[in-house]
C-alpha cells in the first residue's frame, strides 16, 4: 500500500501545482477554456485517485471543488476574485494535507474545518442554497458514488426503486456536544443498509482518542427524503442526504446465480447489442460481445462454441434465450486464458533520489577528484620511461573522466529555476489583491538550472524581494496614473546564467529609491555620521538598504517589515558564495541582482598567488582582473586607492591582508612598474585587490576548514587544485 | 491486460490489485498511448478511464472497436461519475462493462476473470 | 457500571454512553485476548463503538437488540473497508 500511498502523494502534489497555475490564469483571463478544462481535470483526478484511500475530507473537498469547477465549465458561474480565494483556500487545504499525509501518513484532524471550506465552495453557486445542508435535491446519485460499489449482496438487502441515500460524516469532536451518531440511526425508517467505516485508517488503540469520533456513516433507507431527514435535525452540516433510484438487478435464469456480477453483465451484453449505432458500428459491438460472452461462460465453467455465441448474438433478445436455454450444466475443466504478454512494464516518468545519497555521491565525486589530483606529481616524479609514459596516458584518461563523472553528478543536483519561480504567481496575486494594487508578474528564464541547494538559498530572498517590490516599490494605481505610468506595474522576475554561475534579477517598475531619502534615513537612524552620508555617491546611498537595521518604509509593512530587511536576502546571497547589486531610478523603478554560483559544493575560484602561496577567489566575486601601472595608484601607503571604469576604488594588497611582508623582492628582480589587481565586488562596494599573479580559473571543491585552521578568520575553506596543489579559498568580506 | 488512466495512483491501484490476482497488466496514460500499445500487443482485456487528456476514453474505444484485429476486446470503462447517462455513454462507445470509481479491489479482480474467461473461484493464477 | 469488567470478558448490560469510553479503551489496552459480550446491550454509543472496532476483541455473544444486531454486530465482525487494504 505505502508504495501507491507515494505515488498519490507525488501525483497529488503535481496535480496542485497545475491547478495552482491553471486558478491563477483563469483569473487572469476568465474565457480561458483550456485552463477551466485543466483546471476541472486536476480536481476530477484528484477526486478519482484520493477514493482510493480512506481520505473522504479530502475527497469531499475536491468533489466540491469539481462541482463548482463544472458549473464554471458549462457556464453556469461566473469567475470572480472570491471564487477565486476559496479555490485557492481549498488547493492550500489539500496541499497542507498532502504534506501531512507525506509526513504522517494520514490526514490531520482539521477535517471540521475543510468542512467550512466545502461550504464556501458548494454555497454561493448559481443554483445557491441546494447544495448546502440537508435538503439535497433528487436524482442526484453521482453526488453519492458509493451506492454503485454496492455488492451483489447489499443489493439484494436493499431493493430497488426510490430510495434515500444518507452520508454522515460526524463532527470529530461531536461527542463533547453529546452527539451520539450511531443512534441517530435508529430514528431512521426503513433502513435498509448501513455501512459503518471509519474516516481513517484506524490508529492503534493506545493512541486513539477515545473522545473524537472517527467513523463515517453511509446508509440507504426505503423512505422518502423528507421522512428521513428529520433524524438529522441537529445535525444538518453533517449530513449529505439525497434520494437515488437503484434500477432492478435482472436475474438470469442460467449460467450465473442471481446477483452474480456474471449475471448482471451477462445481462449488461444483451443490451449493448440493442443499442442504437451504425452497421460498422453494431457489428464490432457484437464482437466484442461476443468474445465477452464467451469468456464470461468459460470463467464460469460452462464454456460455449464461439460460433455458437456469435450467433446468438444477433440482437438482445436471442442473446438472452441463448443464455437462458443455454448448454447444459455440465461442468468442464476449464484451462484459464494465458494472460497476454506484456510488451514491458509502464516507463516511469522520474526518479526520486533520497538528497541524502545525492550527498553522498558528491562528496565521493569530491574525494575522487583530489585524489586524481595528487596523481599529477606522482606522474612527473616518475621521470619520463615508458612507465612514465603509461601512466601519464593513464593519467589523463583518468582525468578526462573525473570530469566527466563530477560533470555528471553536478547535472544530476541540477534543477530548473521554475522551483523557485512557482511560488511567484500565487505570491504576486494574493499580495497585490490585499496591497489593492495591480501587478502584471513576468517571468523569465524559469528553465535555467542550477543546483539544488543554490535554489534553496535563493528561495527565501527571492520572496522577500518580491514582497518587497510589490510593498514598496509598485506604487498605489492612483499614484501610477498621476506620474503619467500605466495603473498596473510589471514586477520582472529574470533568471539566466552568468560566469558559472547563475543570475536572478528581480526587477520593478515603481516609484524606485530616492538616493537622497537614503542618506537622510542613514544619519536619522545612526548608521552614519551626516559628513560620511554627504559624501556617498548615489549608487552606494541606494546600497544602503542592504546594511543592516535599515528600513525604506516609514511603516513597518505586514508583508515584508517585521525586522527582515533586505540585509537578511544579503546576507543569505553572501553566505552561499554569491553576490547581491541593486540599481535603482528614483522615478522609474529598482532592479535586484542576485548572482549565485552554480553549485555550493563546487565552486569556481580564480587562483591568484601572493608571497609564494596559492590563494582562490570566488569568480562570482570577481569584477575583472587587470595590471594597473603604479603610477596609476594613487594615495599614502596604508590607504591606497585606483579609478577603474570612473569609479574611486580602495586598493588592498592581499599580502598585508594575510600579514605577509610586501613584495620588495619581486620588485627589485623584475624592475615591476604595474601592480596585478582583481577587482572584487562586494556588496559594500567594489575593491581592487593586488596581488603577486592571477593565475588559471577552476572549479574546486570547497573543504570548510577544519582543526586548527577552523578558528582562522577570512577563509571560505581549503581546495585542491587539478594537479593536486592545495590552495586557500579567500572570505574577502570576512578578511576586509 | 492494459490499464489506460492518466491518474498514476489509479493506475498503480488497478496494476497492483490485478498482479496479484496473477493479470499481466500493461499501462498507458491516454487514449493515444493505450491503442498504440494495445496495437503493440493485443489485450486481452482493455480497463478505460473517461477523463482523460489528449485522448478521452470515449474516443479511444471507438478507435479500438474500428481496428479490425482489436474490435472485439473486451473493454471495462472505469469513471467518478455513476449517472445512468455516463453508463450508457461508455456502452454506446465501445464498453462491455462500467465501473464506478474507486472500484474495489475485489470487484475489479472478479470482473477482470470474467472478461478474460478464468475461473472465478478459483485462485489466483500460478 | 453499565459494563462490568470480569477478567478477560467485558459484559455490556443496558445503554452503554460515553461515559464507558475511556475505562474501555484502558481495558481494552490492558486485555490480552479480550472478549466482549453485548447480548445484554440496548444501546452502545458511537465512541464505544469505534474503540470495538479499533481493537477487534472477540465477541462472545452478539447484541440481541434488533438495531445493533441487524447493523453494529456486522461492523463489528465484517471486513473494515478500504482502510485494511
Amino acid at each position: 500500500m505505502s508504495e501507491l500511498f507515494d505515488q498519490f502523494v507525488v501525483e497529488a502534489q503535481e496535480l496542485l501545482e497545475t491547478a495552482g497555475a491553471a486558478l491563477l490564469a483563469l483569473e487572469r483571463d476568465p474565457a480561458d477554456r483550456a485552463s477551466v478544462d485543466e483546471l476541472f481535470r486536476a480536481f476530477h483526478t484528484l477526486k478519482g485517485s484520493s477514493a482510493l484511500f480512506d481520505m473522504a475530507p479530502f475527497t469531499r473537498l475536491v468533489h466540491a471543488g469539481e462541482d463548482t469547477l463544472s458549473l464554471l465549465r458549462d457556464g453556469r458561474r461566473g469567475m470572480t476574485p472570491e471564487l477565486a480565494d476559496r479555490l485557492f483556500r481549498a488547493l492550500d487545504q489539500c496541499a497542507r494535507w498532502v504534506a501531512a499525509l507525506e509526513e504522517t501518513g494520514a490526514l490531520p484532524a482539521d477535517a471540521a474545518a475543510a468542512e467550512t471550506l466545502v461550504r464556501g465552495l458548494s454555497g454561493g453557486s448559481a443554483d445557491g442554497d441546494a447544495a448546502a445542508g440537508a435538503g439535497q435535491p433528487d436524482g442526484q446519485s453521482d453526488a453519492f458514488p458509493w451506492v454503485a460499489t454496492l455488492t451483489g449482496d447489499e443489493r439484494g438487502a436493499v431493493g430497488e426503486g426510490a430510495l434515500t441515500v444518507i452520508d454522515y460524516t460526524p463532527d470529530p469532536e461531536c461527542f463533547f456536544t453529546g452527539d451520539d451518531p450511531l443512534a441517530l440511526f435508529r430514528r431512521v425508517p426503513d433502513l435498509r443498509l448501513m455501512r459503518i467505516e471509519p474516516t481513517e485508517p484506524l490508529p492503534p488503540l493506545a493512541q486513539m482518542d477515545p473522545y473524537r469520533c472517527i467513523l463515517r456513516f453511509r446508509a440507504l433507507s426505503g423512505a422518502g427524503v423528507e421522512a428521513v431527514t428529520p433524524a438529522f435535525r441537529s445535525v444538518p452540516d453533517q449530513v449529505r442526504i439525497g434520494s437515488v433510484t437503484l434500477a432492478p438487478v435482472v436475474p438470469s435464469p442460467v449460467a450465473a446465480p442471481p446477483d452474480s456480477l456474471a449475471a448482471a453483465m451477462l445481462e449488461e451484453q444483451a443490451r449493448i447489442l440493442d443499442l442504437p449505432g451504425g452497421t460498422a458500428e453494431r457489428q464490432s459491438r457484437r464482437a466484442a460481445v461476443a468474445r465477452t460472452v464467451t469468456a464470461i461462460l468459460t470463467a464460469l465453467g460452462r464454456p460455449a462454441e464461439r460460433a455458437a455465441v456469435e450467433t446468438a448474438c444477433a440482437d438482445g433478445g436471442t442473446l438472452r434465450r441463448f443464455l437462458a436455454d443455454g448448454p447444459a450444466d455440465k461442468p468442464t475443466d476449464a484451462e484459464p486464458r494465458p494472460a497476454a504478454p506484456a510488451p514491458s512494464p509502464a516507463p516511469r516518468r522520474a526518479l526520486r533520489v533520497e538528497p541524502e545519497r545525492m550527498d553522498a555521491l558528491m562528496a565521493l565525486v569530491g574525494e575522487l577528484s583530489v585524489m586524481k589530483g595528487q596523481l599529477g606529481p606522482l606522474v612527473r616524479r616518475a621521470g619520463d620511461g615508458e612507465l612514465a609514459r603509461d601512466m601519464k596516458a593513464f593519467s589523463a584518461r583518468l582525468d578526462s573522466l573525473v570530469g566527466d563523472l563530477r560533470h555528471a553528478a553536478l547535472r544530476l543536483r541540477l534543477l530548473p529555476l521554475a522551483r523557485v519561480f512557482d511560488p511567484l504567481p500565487r505570491l504576486v496575486r494574493d499580495t497585490a489583491r490585499r496591497l489593492d494594487k495591480t501587478v502584471e508578474l513576468v517571468l523569465e528564464g524559469a528553465e535555467t538550472e542550477a543546483d539544488k541547494d543554490i535554489l534553496d538559498v535563493l528561495g527565501e530572498p527571492l520572496l522577500h524581494l518580491v514582497r518587497n517590490a510589490l510593498d514598496h516599490g509598485i506604487e498605489a494605481p492612483e499614484r501610477r496614473t498621476a506620474s503619467g505610468k500605466p495603473p498596473g506595474g510589471t514586477l520582472r522576475v529574470r533568471g539566466f546564467q552568468d560566469k558559472g554561475g547563475v543570475v536572478v534579477e528581480v526587477s520593478d517598475d515603481g516609484a524606485g529609491i530616492d538616493p537622497a531619502a537614503m542618506r537622510r534615513v542613514a544619519v536619522a537612524k545612526g548608521l552614519l555620521a551626516p559628513d560620511a552620508a554627504a559624501a556617498l555617491g548615489d549608487d552606494d546611498a541606494v546600497r544602503l538598504v542592504f546594511a543592516p537595521g535599515f528600513s525604506t518604509a516609514g511603516s513597518v509593512s505586514d508583508l515584508s517589515g517585521r525586522g527582515v530587511g533586505m540585509d537578511a536576502v544579503r546576507a543569505a546571497v553572501e553566505r552561499a558564495g554569491g553576490r547581491v547589486e541593486i540599481a535603482s531610478t528614483p522615478g522609474s523603478g529598482t532592479r535586484v541582482r542576485l548572482a549565485l554560483p552554480l553549485t555550493l559544493s563546487i565552486t569556481r575560484v580564480v587562483v591568484v598567488e601572493a608571497a609564494g602561496s596559492l590563494y582562490g577567489i570566488p569568480v562570482t566575486l570577481v569584477g575583472g582582473v587587470q595590471r594597473v601601472p603604479r603610477a596609476d595608484i594613487h594615495g599614502v601607503k596604508r590607504a591606497e586607492s585606483i579609478v577603474l571604469r570612473d569609479r574611486v576604488v580602495p586598493l588592498v594588497r592581499l599580502r598585508r591582508l594575510l600579514g605577509q611582508p610586501d613584495d620588495e623582492r619581486v620588485q627589485g628582480e623584475r624592475q615591476r612598474a604595474a601592480d596585478c589587481v582583481v577587482l572584487a565586488e562586494l556588496s559594500d562596494g567594489p575593491v581592487a585587490v593586488a596581488v603577486d599573479d592571477v593565475g588559471e580559473r577552476a572549479d574546486v571543491v570547497l573543504r570548510p576548514m577544519t582543526g586548527v585552521l577552523r578558528g582562522l578568520r577570512g577563509y571560505a575553506g581549503t581546495a585542491v587544485l587539478g594537479d593536486g596543489r592545495l590552495i586557500l579559498v579567500l572570505d574577502l568580506r570576512e578578511l576586509l | 491486460m492494459l490499464v489506460v488512466d492518466d491518474a498514476v495512483t489509479v493506475r498503480a491501484f488497478s496494476r497492483r490489485v490485478l498482479e496479484a490476482d496473477g493479470f499481466v497488466v500493461d499501462e498507458a496514460v491516454n487514449g493515444i498511448e493505450g491503442l498504440e500499445r494495445a496495437m503493440a500487443a493485443p489485450p486481452d482485456l482493455v480497463i478505460v478511464d473517461v477523463n482523460m487528456r489528449k485522448m478521452d476514453g470515449y474516443t479511444m474505444l471507438r478507435v479500438l472497436r474500428r481496428d479490425p484485429s482489436l474490435r472485439d476486446v473486451p473493454a471495462i470503462m472505469i469513471s467518478t461519475e455513476s449517472k445512468d447517462s455516463d453508463r450508457e455513454q461508455a456502452l454506446l462507445a465501445g464498453a462491455n462493462w462500467y465501473i464506478v470509481k474507486p472500484p474495489r479491489p475485489e470487484v475489479l479482480v472478479e470482473a477482470a476473470r470474467l472478461l478474460t474467461g478464468r475461473p472465478v473461484d478459483a485462485e489466483g493464477a500460478p | 457500571m453499565p459494563i462490568r469488567y470480569d477478567d478477560h470478558l467485558a459484559r455490556f448490560e443496558a445503554a452503554c454512553t460515553v461515559e464507558d469510553a475511556l475505562p474501555l479503551a484502558e481495558w481494552l489496552e490492558a486485555t490480552a485476548a479480550a472478549r466482549i459480550d453485548l447480548s445484554a446491550c440496548t444501546e452502545l454509543h458511537t465512541a464505544l463503538l469505534q474503540l470495538l472496532m479499533a481493537a477487534r476483541p472477540t465477541v462472545v455473544a452478539g447484541p440481541e437488540d434488533a438495531f445493533l444486531a441487524g447493523w453494529v454486530g456486522p461492523a463489528l465482525g465484517g471486513a473494515v473497508p478500504l482502510s485494511s487494504r
